[in-house]
C-alpha cells in the first residue's frame, strides 16, 4: 500500500493548473508523477472525461471512471466555471502562484474568454501556456474537428497498419491517439520551465495532435516517400518470413534477420530448437552468414518457416516468454492484460501500486510510475481526485476566500 | 541571434535506432549540444540500413542537430575518451540491453567518478534490474510484450504487423524526465541515474485497459476502428487516386533491358519497335502497350524493377494527371487506394453527416436514427457509408465533412504528410535540409511550437564527422595524441 502522504518530487516547486480534457490529461498526470501540485480544473459538475469507460465494477458514473482514474492519480481537484466573471478572477488569483496552465480548449478559446496568453503574463510573468488543440492555433484546419479515428489517420501512423484486404487500422484502445499529445505537451512544458529558471520568463506552447501523431510516423513512411517516393502499404511484408507465429495459447513475435547480425540474433532460435528435437538438418546447417533476406527463395522459406511453427506450437505464451530468456532468442508473446498483470518482470521491479479508493471501500492495482530513478523517483501516490474534492483546501485554506462567499458561488454555479 | 533554449548543456549519446536517437533529438532541436558516439564496427542499424553509414535516409530522421565522433569502444582508450568527455558533459543517455554499458567500463558509478553531477539515463527494453533486465530485442517486439498488439486490428483475425510502435511512446518520458533532472540539479546540484524501462513506458499508455482487468477482470480484445461512443466511428473507402511512373529509354541497351522486365513479350520482338527510329515512328501504339503492363503494378513496384535493369524512371505524384492527359513517357499504374476517416458522436453530428450524404433514403431507417441503433446496426451502417464515399477523393470527403462539423481525415501517406497536407506545411512538420552526400531532404520537426524560443532542424552528421572538433576544440587534444588514438585503432 502506497503513503497517501505527497512527499518531495523532483518537480515539488512547481504547481500546474491543468484545465484539459481527454485530449490533454496525460500532461498533468506524467508532472504530477514527478512531484508537481496539479491542479484540475472542472466545470461544476465535472469534466466530460470522467463519462469515459471503462467503469468500476461496470457502473457508469464521473466518479468510476477507470480512464479518469488512470490519467488524473496524484492531482487535486477543483471545480470553477472559468466562463463567468466570478470564476475569471478565482482563476487569475490560482495563475499568481502558478508555473504552467496547461489546456487543451479550441484553438483561440482561452482569447475569447479574456484567459490568453497575453493576459496571464501580465498578472505572472513567468507563467507558461501550453494549449493542446486537433491541429494547432492556426492554419487552414485549425478549425477542423478531431477523434481519435481521424487523429490517427492525419498523422500518418496508420496507412501502414492492418491488411491490405481491409481498411487501415488505428492502434487500439480509445483516445490513445491523445496520449501522444499529452506527452508532447509535458515536454514542452518542461522545456518551458527550463527556460523560465535561466531567464525568468514565461511562454506559450502550442501543441499540435495531429503533429503529435505525426511525430510518430516511421521513417519508413517520410523517409521513404522522401528520397525513393515509395509509399509503405498495408499488409506489405517488410520481409518475406512471417514474423507473427501462432503458439499454442496466442501468437508470438520472432524475425528472422538476414545481414550482418543473421547469425547472431538466429542461431539462438535454432539451439532451441535443436533441444526440443523440432530442428531439421536445414536449419542445423543453414549458412546464417551469407543470407540475404531479398534473395530468399520460397523453399528457403518455407524451410525456415516450418521447424518455427513446430517449434512454437508446442507452447504457451508464457513458456515461450521463459524460454526465450533461457535460450537468449528475441521472441516475445502478444500479450493481453491478464499476462501483463502476471509478468514475472514487472512484479521483480515492483512495478506495480496499490492506490487506495476509501470512498470504494478498496485499493486498486495501478501501473507504477514510468521511472526507476536515485534521486526523488516518481510515485503514484493519491487516487484521482473526487469532483471538487479540494475546492475547500484550496479556495477557503489557500485563497482565503470566506465560507459566505464560497456559498454564495456555489449558488451561482461558479464552483 | 536569441540564445537557444537549451544551450550551454552538452549530451553524450550512446543510443542507437529510434528511442534514444529520438528523445535526444528532441534536446538537440531545442539546442543542446549532442555527440553521438559511434563505431564504423558497431553502426546504427540505420546507418547499416543505405549502401553506405552516410546513405542512410532513415538516419538522417531521428538524428538532427547532432555530432558524431567515431570510436571503438572495446578499446580502453576510447573509454579514457569518452571519460574526459563525459566530465564536460551534463547528461549521458544510452540505450544497450541491460548492463553492456556496465561492461564497457561506462557504468553510472564510473561515469560519476569523473563527474559526480552527471545525469545519466538508461533506456533499455524491460529496464535494468529483474530476470529479464539483459533480454535483447526491439520495439516491434514490445509492442507486443506490453500488449498493444494484442488490443489492434480485427477482432476475427490475427493482430497485424504494428511496427515499434512503443519506441514512440517511450520518448516522451526520457525527455519530461531528463529536464526534470536539470531542474533539480540547478536547484541541488545534484546528479543521478535513471532506468527507464520501455515496457513500463508503454503500461503508461494502455492504463484503463489495465485496471479494467484488476477491477472487472476483463480481458481487452480488438475493436478495429470503433468506439463504444460513436457511430459511424470507422475509415471508409475513398475514389482510387491514379498513380504514374515517368519511364525514358535512348539506348538499345536499354530498351533491352527493359523489355526483359516486362518477361519479353512477343511484341517486343516486332520489327516495328526494333530500332529507336522505328520505337519512335510506332510511339502511341509503343506507349498504349507499355500501359497495359504498368496498369497492374504499384509505381513503387514498376520503379524497383527498372532501377534494378539500369532503366530510368521516375515514380511520379500520385493523381497529377487526369485520366487521359498524361504527356509522353508518363504511365499509368495501379491506382492506390485512398481512405477518410470518419466519427460521427452526436445526433447533431448524425443530421449533419446525411445531409452532407444529400439525406439519402436509408438515412431515415428509424434503425438508424439513434446511436444505440447505429451501433446495433454498424456493419451494415459501415457498408452504406462506404457506398457513398467510394464516389469521392479522400480529401474531398474530408472537406465536405469538417465543412459541416463532422470529425473526418484523409488516411495520410508520406507523400501527404511530405507533399499535399496544408496543415502539416503551414506548421513546417517537415522543414528542408541540406545533407552533404544525400542533397535535400526533409526531416521532422519538434510537435509544439514555443512563442519564444522556437525549435532549429538542423541536418544529421556524418559518420565521424565531429571527430576533430571534439577532440581538439572541447578536449583540447593535440595533433599528436589524436594521431595516437588512431594508430592504436581507439578512433576510427
Amino acid at each position: 500500500m502506497v503513503s497517501k502522504e505527497k512527499t518531495e518530487g523532483m518537480l515539488s516547486p512547481y504547481r500546474v493548473l491543468d484545465l484539459t480534457d481527454e485530449k490533454g490529461l496525460l500532461c498533468g498526470k506524467i508532472l504530477g508523477d514527478l512531484g508537481a501540485d496539479v491542479i484540475k480544473i472542472e466545470r461544476p459538475g465535472g469534466d466530460c472525461a470522467r463519462n469515459i469507460g471503462p467503469f468500476y465494477h461496470d457502473e457508469p458514473d464521473p466518479e468510476k471512471s477507470l480512464f479518469w482514474f488512470s490519467f488524473n492519480a496524484n492531482k487535486r481537484g477543483i471545480t470553477l466555471n472559468i466562463e463567468s466573471i466570478d470564476g475569471q478572477e478565482i482563476f487569475k488569483k490560482l495563475v499568481e502562484r502558478a508555473d504552467v496552465v496547461v489546456e487543451s480548449l479550441p484553438p483561440g478559446y482561452m482569447n475569447k474568454i479574456d484567459l490568453g496568453y497575453s493576459v496571464l503574463e501580465k498578472i505572472n510573468p513567468g507563467v507558461s501556456l501550453v494549449s493542446i488543440t486537433p491541429f494547432g492555433q492556426t492554419g487552414p484546419y485549425s478549425d477542423y474537428k478531431i477523434s481519435d479515428v481521424v487523429a490517427w489517420a492525419l498523422g500518418g501512423y496508420m496507412y501502414s497498419v492492418g491488411d491490405s484486404d481491409r481498411s487501415p487500422v488505428r492502434v487500439g484502445l480509445y483516445c490513445q491517439s491523445y496520449l501522444h499529445a499529452g506527452g508532447q505537451a509535458a515536454q514542452g512544458a518542461m522545456m518551458a520551465l527550463y527556460h523560465r529558471e535561466m531567464t525568468g520568463e514565461g511562454q506559450s506552447i502550442d501543441v499540435s495532435i495531429q503533429d503529435s501523431l505525426t511525430r510518430c510516423t516511421p521513417e519508413r513512411i517520410t523517409a521513404n516517400w522522401d528520397f525513393n517516393k515509395r509509399v509503405a502499404r498495408r499488409g506489405e511484408r517488410i520481409l518475406s518470413i512471417r514474423r507473427i507465429w501462432p503458439c499454442k495459447d496466442g501468437y508470438v513475435y520472432a524475425i528472422y534477420w538476414g545481414g550482418r547480425n543473421a547469425r547472431r540474433w538466429n542461431s539462438p532460435l535454432v539451439r532451441w530448437m535443436e533441444s526440443e528435437g523440432v530442428a531439421t538438418d536445414f536449419m542445423e546447417n543453414f549458412d546464417w552468414d551469407s543470407f540475404n533476406m531479398m534473395d530468399a527463395t520460397q523453399e528457403i522459406i518455407d524451410s525456415i518457416e516450418e521447424p518455427t511453427l513446430k517449434l512454437f506450437g508446442k507452447f504457451t505464451m508464457a513458456e515461450l516468454l521463459e524460454g526465450a530468456l533461457k535460450h537468449n532468442a528475441q521472441v516475445y508473446p502478444f500479450a493481453t492484460t491478464a499476462d501483463i498483470a502476471s509478468n514475472p518482470q514487472l512484479a521483480s521491479r515492483y512495478f506495480w501500486v496499490e492506490v487506495e479508493h476509501p470512498e470504494l471501500g478498496t485499493s486498486i492495482t495501478y501501473p507504477g510510475p514510468f521511472a526507476k530513478n536515485t534521486e526523488l523517483p516518481p510515485r503514484i501516490f493519491r487516487r484521482a481526485p473526487l469532483i471538487g474534492e479540494h475546492n475547500e483546501e484550496i479556495y477557503e485554506k489557500e485563497l482565503g476566500i470566506s465560507k459566505e462567499k464560497i456559498l454564495r458561488l456555489k449558488q451561482a454555479e461558479v464552483i | 541571434m536569441a540564445k537557444k533554449l537549451l544551450e550551454g548543456i552538452r549530451i553524450v549519446d550512446f543510443t542507437r535506432v529510434i528511442v534514444g536517437p529520438l528523445s535526444i533529438k528532441a534536446l538537440s532541436d531545442y539546442g543542446a549540444e549532442v555527440i553521438k558516439i559511434e563505431s564504423r564496427k558497431a553502426l546504427d542499424q540505420f546507418r547499416s540500413s543505405g549502401p553506405e553509414p552516410d546513405l542512410s535516409p532513415q538516419f538522417t530522421q531521428w538524428n538532427t542537430g547532432k555530432l558524431s565522433i567515431t570510436l571503438d569502444l572495446t578499446n580502453p582508450k576510447s573509454v579514457d575518451v569518452v571519460k574526459r568527455l563525459v566530465a564536460k558533459s551534463d547528461i549521458v543517455i544510452e540505450s544497450f540491453a541491460g548492463g553492456v554499458i556496465e561492461k564497457l567500463g561506462l557504468g553510472y558509478e564510473e561515469l560519476k567518478k569523473v563527474k559526480p553531477d552527471i545525469i545519466m539515463l538508461s533506456s533499455c527494453m524491460q529496464g535494468q534490474t529483474g530476470p529479464y533486465a539483459r533480454h535483447p530485442g526491439w520495439g516491434f517486439q514490445l509492442s507486443a510484450l506490453s500488449g498493444f498488439c494484442h488490443i489492434t486490428g480485427w477482432p476475427d483475425r490475427q493482430p497485424p504487423e504494428l511496427g515499434v510502435y512503443t519506441d514512440f511512446i517511450a520518448p516522451h518520458f526520457n525527455v519530461t524526465i531528463i529536464l526534470a533532472a536539470l531542474l533539480y540539479r540547478r536547484r541541488t546540484g545534484k546528479g543521478q541515474f535513471i532506468d527507464m524501462a520501455q515496457f513500463e513506458n508503454g503500461l503508461q499508455f494502455t492504463a484503463p485497459l489495465i485496471l479494467d482487468y484488476m477491477v472487472n477482470h476483463r480481458g481487452a480484445s480488438r475493436m478495429g476502428n470503433r468506439s463504444n461512443y460513436a457511430a459511424p466511428h470507422g475509415v471508409y473507402r475513398c475514389r482510387d487516386e491514379y498513380t504514374w511512373c515517368g519511364i525514358s529509354m535512348s539506348t538499345d541497351k536499354e530498351w533491352e533491358s527493359f523489355c526483359k522486365v516486362l518477361g519479353n513479350p512477343a511484341w517486343t520482338k516486332e520489327p516495328k519497335f526494333s530500332t529507336p527510329a522505328s520505337r519512335k515512328e510506332n510511339e502511341d501504339e509503343l506507349d498504349n502497350l507499355i500501359e497495359k503492363w504498368t496498369i497492374s503494378y504499384t509505381p513503387e513496384r514498376v520503379t524497383m524493377m527498372f532501377q534494378q535493369a539500369g532503366v530510368v524512371i521516375d515514380r511520379l505524384p500520385t493523381g497529377i494527371y487526369q485520366l487521359g492527359k498524361n504527356p509522353r513517357g508518363t504511365y499509368r499504374c495501379q491506382s492506390e487506394d485512398r481512405w477518410c476517416a470518419i466519427s460521427v458522436f452526436t445526433d447533431e453530428e448524425w443530421e449533419s453527416f446525411c445531409k452532407v450524404m444529400g439525406n439519402p433514403a436509408w438515412t431515415k431507417d428509424p434503425k438508424f436514427s439513434t446511436l444505440l441503433g447505429r451501433k446495433e446496426n454498424e456493419d451494415e451502417l459501415d457498408r452504406l457509408v462506404e457506398e457513398w464515399t467510394i464516389n469521392y477523393t479522400a480529401e474531398d470527403v474530408m472537406t465536405m465533412m469538417q465543412e459541416a462539423g463532422v470529425a473526418a481525415g484523409v488516411v495520410e501517406t508520406g507523400e501527404d504528410q511530405l507533399e499535399h497536407d496544408p496543415q502539416t506545411k503551414h506548421r513546417n512538420m517537415f522543414p528542408e535540409l541540406e545533407h552533404p552526400t544525400l542533397g535535400k531532404h526533409h526531416a521532422p520537426a519538434s510537435p509544439f511550437i514555443m512563442s519564444k524560443t522556437p525549435c532549429e532542424i538542423r541536418r544529421s552528421p556524418l559518420l565521424g564527422e565531429h571527430n576533430e572538433y571534439v577532440l581538439k576544440e572541447l578536449l583540447g587534444m593535440s595533433d599528436e595524441e589524436v594521431a595516437g588514438l588512431v594508430i592504436e585503432g581507439a578512433l576510427e
